[in-house]
């Protein structure tokens, strides 16, 4: 009896083994040199045609080899349609494998698209599941698709040239915002804050890549664009950078010189007292170093120069907030913060839409220069 | 108590990323979810507490064979089919939840119920398991996944994505009026306790709880809930969450870990998940099984000495899950789980009044026979 139970379970095994063996037969799969791994997207608004205002451009590496030839390894594909998947549908046709967007490190934004809701823009990498959370997201100008084109003149592999800038793996730069995809579409859809898009520029013989601008999207008002100093002011406040540098004009002896800051923590409170003015109270804290002097620097004279130096950067900061609370912008998020300490009514968003407007900035900086560098 | 009792429970708590839970707690993040947590925690505790300590007093004995002893016959069989039907249910709604899941995530070319065929495969094996094989089973895969759990939540907490300000003004909405389906919803991650119903034919030896231990599990049902709730809106945002259908895989996608295997969090996320739901459809079906074949009609379906209460079950439910996976749709399974989920809640209280009235019983008929 015990054995031909047995048998009756080997045979069920076996038989279940038979069926199952069609469905593993494992070809199904496209093979990796079957398939074109996309590395960037690019959006404009085709101009061309009112039909067709989406304008796609996407770059593909081929792997070549790099000792047989030295022609760009890279193809480029471009398609107008009337949305975005239609285009990426379309662009399907043009190459003879299958386009992959699992790799997509990057998403560049036409400087002209990002008039336009950018929610609309850019749903369709929040929809489908192949792009990846963690791509960056830039505009570029004059337009994404020369801004995907421009090749760098030198031996550098000129994918890597945007991708060291952002990732900072190589440059560490305090001009550079970095965004990725999910801190995009999070400050995107939140109130109380705007997000910051770093811009990619081309110079003039097309031959790099400059980025050291930003801009701040805006849903219902216009976007602001920031200059290099404020991008830097906003990478400082937002704690996303460590490293700033300070130039410092000292007009009693026309001298000049320029602190390297390498350790910025910023703290902020708002603080609604009653019948008083509204008030954000920032602390800053800085450690850094004189780099550059134009006079002789002398090591008891560090007080003044903390003094100096912290009073520039409280003016810089100070300077900049205003600006933002003028353009009625909020990529600090002040009102995120406002909004997650005060308990919820209905009346809160609008409550601080008022009192952003009138808000007054104080600000506290704790200057601390180390060192006057090598040399005194 | 033993330590399988826990692996019990635990899975389920961990388990409770992938269900419906989270996306049923943001739909309703805004009117009063967080004070619904809090409530299922205490119930959950309570819950645990009493479970335990009915099943405690019956070392050895299944809830069926405890019903068909103190109850009359009509009573005990139409229940247990019902309670074998609720665990199965359950089961049902982890295999199609998890096959949605595949389907967008891993396998978009395949059909659903191609995804489902493929996973009964390796689901039916269990149901001619023993249950204390079963247990071995669930040792060995969770003591594999524990060390990737603990390091993806761990990263999770670690990155700099995370924006504390995000989840603060989540707590702001505390203030709010409880409600009944985010609570049942939470309340789903206790669940694993049940299914002493079953496993307690394995606990031998006379078994008792400590408060401490209870605490702990409590405390880590609470860590685990909090970070199922709290975490996605660090990474993606308060205001506009709940439009989102699988808002942890979007979570665990908004990490990167550079020097790794895969670069790519969400995929690690998902072949966890993988196992997890793997385990808990098995344990929950073996437990409906189970009780399916304790009912007295079932025990005499013999042929030449095996029990075809197996066989039956098996068939049962490979025909249900492949007829329910090919015409179930994600918005539709949404409603019925939600309808699942405000059910069990008010059965569960009822499954603690039977206990009681069987303990009753117990201690009544002891009385009764000493003197």
């Amino acid at each position: 009896m015990k054995s031909s139970l047995k048998q009756i379970k080997w045979i069920s095994i076996f038989t279940l083994f038979l069926i199952i063996i069609p469905f593993v037969s494992g070809c199904g799969t496209k093979d990796i040199d079957k398939r074109m791994f996309v590395i960037a997207v690019g959006i404009d608004k085709s101009d061309e045609d009112e039909e067709k205002p989406y304008k796609i451009t996407l770059k593909v590496p081929i792997p070549t080899n790099k000792n047989a030839s030295r022609t760009p390894n890279f193809i480029f594909l471009s398609e107008a349609a009337e949305s975005i998947s239609e285009a990426l549908h379309i662009l399907t046709s043009h190459v003879d494998k299958n386009l992959e967007f699992g790799h997509t490190k990057f998403i560049v934004f036409g400087e002209n698209i990002i008039d336009q809701d950018l929610r609309v823009v850019a749903d369709i990498f929040l929809r489908r599941r192949e792009f990846q959370q963690t791509a960056w997201i830039t505009v570029g100008r004059p337009s994404a698709e020369a801004v995907l084109k421009a090749s760098s003149s030198d031996d550098i592999p000129d994918f890597n040239t945007l991708l060291n800038r952002f990732s900072n793996i190589g440059t560490e730069s305090s001009y550079i915002v970095s965004i990725f995809l999910f801190d995009f579409r999070r400050q995107l859809g939140e109130n109380g804050i705007d997000p910051v898009l770093p811009v990619i520029e081309i110079n003039d013989n097309k031959s790099n890549l400059i980025v050291n601008k930003s801009v701040v999207i805006s849903n219902n008002k216009a976007n602001l664009e920031l200059s290099p100093e404020q991008t830097e002011d906003y990478n400082t406040i937002t704690n996303k950078t460590k490293t700033t540098n300070l130039d410092i004009q000292v007009d009693a002896d026309n001298s000049a010189f320029t602190v390297y800051i390498d350790k910025v923590k910023i703290k902020y409170k708002i603080l609604t007292p009653e019948n008083q003015k509204p008030i954000i109270k920032m602390t800053v804290g800085m450690i850094g170093l004189i780099q550059e002097s134009s006079h002789h620097t002398f090591p008891d004279q560090l007080a003044t120069y903390n003094k100096l130096a912290s009073e520039v950067a409280k003016e810089r900061i100070i300077h900049f907030l205003t600006l933002l609370q003028k353009n009625e912008v909020d990529p600090i998020g002040f009102g995120l913060r406002y909004e997650a300490t005060h308990w919820h009514n209905r009346d809160l968003v609008s409550e601080w839409e008022e009192i952003y407007r009138e808000i007054t900035f104080d600000v506290s900086v704790n200057m601390s220069v180390r060192s006057l560098g090598s040399i005194e | 108590m033993s330590r399988y009792f826990y692996y019990i429970v635990i899975l389920e708590f961990v388990g409770g990323v992938i269900t419906i839970t989270p996306s049923l707690l943001f739909d309703v993040s805004k009117e009063g979810a967080l004070i619904s947590i809090l409530i299922a925690l205490l119930a959950g505790g309570v819950f645990i507490y009493f479970t335990t300590r009915f099943f405690n007093q019956f070392p050895g004995l299944g809830f069926p064979e405890l019903l068909q002893l103190h109850t009359p016959k009509w009573v005990a069989s139409p229940l247990l089919i019902l309670f074998s039907l609720v665990w199965f249910t359950i089961g049902l709604k982890t295999l199609i939840n998890y096959a949605f899941l595949l389907k967008r995530f891993l396998t978009p070319q395949l059909q659903l119920n191609w995804i489902v065929f493929t996973l009964l495969l390796f689901i039916s094996f269990s149901f001619f398991m023993q249950s204390k094989k079963l247990l071995y089973t669930l040792e060995i895969i969770l003591l594999i996944n524990l060390p990737l759990i603990i390091y993806i939540i761990g990263i999770l907490y670690g990155n700099q994505g995370l924006e504390w300000d995000y989840v603060q003004k989540s707590i702001m909405y505390i203030y709010n009026t409880p409600n009944f389906l985010a609570f049942s919803a939470s309340f789903l991650i206790f669940l694993g306790t049940a299914n002493l119903v079953i496993f307690n034919r394995e606990f031998k030896q006379k078994q008792k709880i400590k408060v401490l231990s209870l605490l702990n599990l409590v405390l880590l049902g609470t860590g685990i809930m909090f970070t199922i709730y709290f975490i996605p809106f660090g990474y993606n945002g308060f205001d506009r969450i709940q439009y989102m259908s699988f808002p942890w895989l979007l979570t665990t996608d908004s990490i990167k870990v550079a020097i790794a295997f895969l670069e790519r969090v969400m995929y690690i996320f998902l072949f966890l998940n993988l196992s997890i739901a793997f385990l808990s459809i098995n344990i929950t079906w073996h437990v409906s099984m189970e009780i399916f074949k304790s009912t007295v009609s079932l025990k005499e379906l013999k042929w030449k000495q095996i029990n075809l209460g197996t066989y039956l079950f098996t068939l049962l439910v490979w025909i249900v899950s492949l007829l329910v996976s090919s015409y179930v749709s994600e918005s539709q399974f949404l409603i019925y789980s939600s309808y699942l989920l405000k059910f069990l809640p008010p059965f569960f209280f009822v499954f603690l009044t039977i206990c009681w009235f069987i303990s009753w019983r117990y201690k009544h008929e002891v009385i009764l026979k000493t003197n």
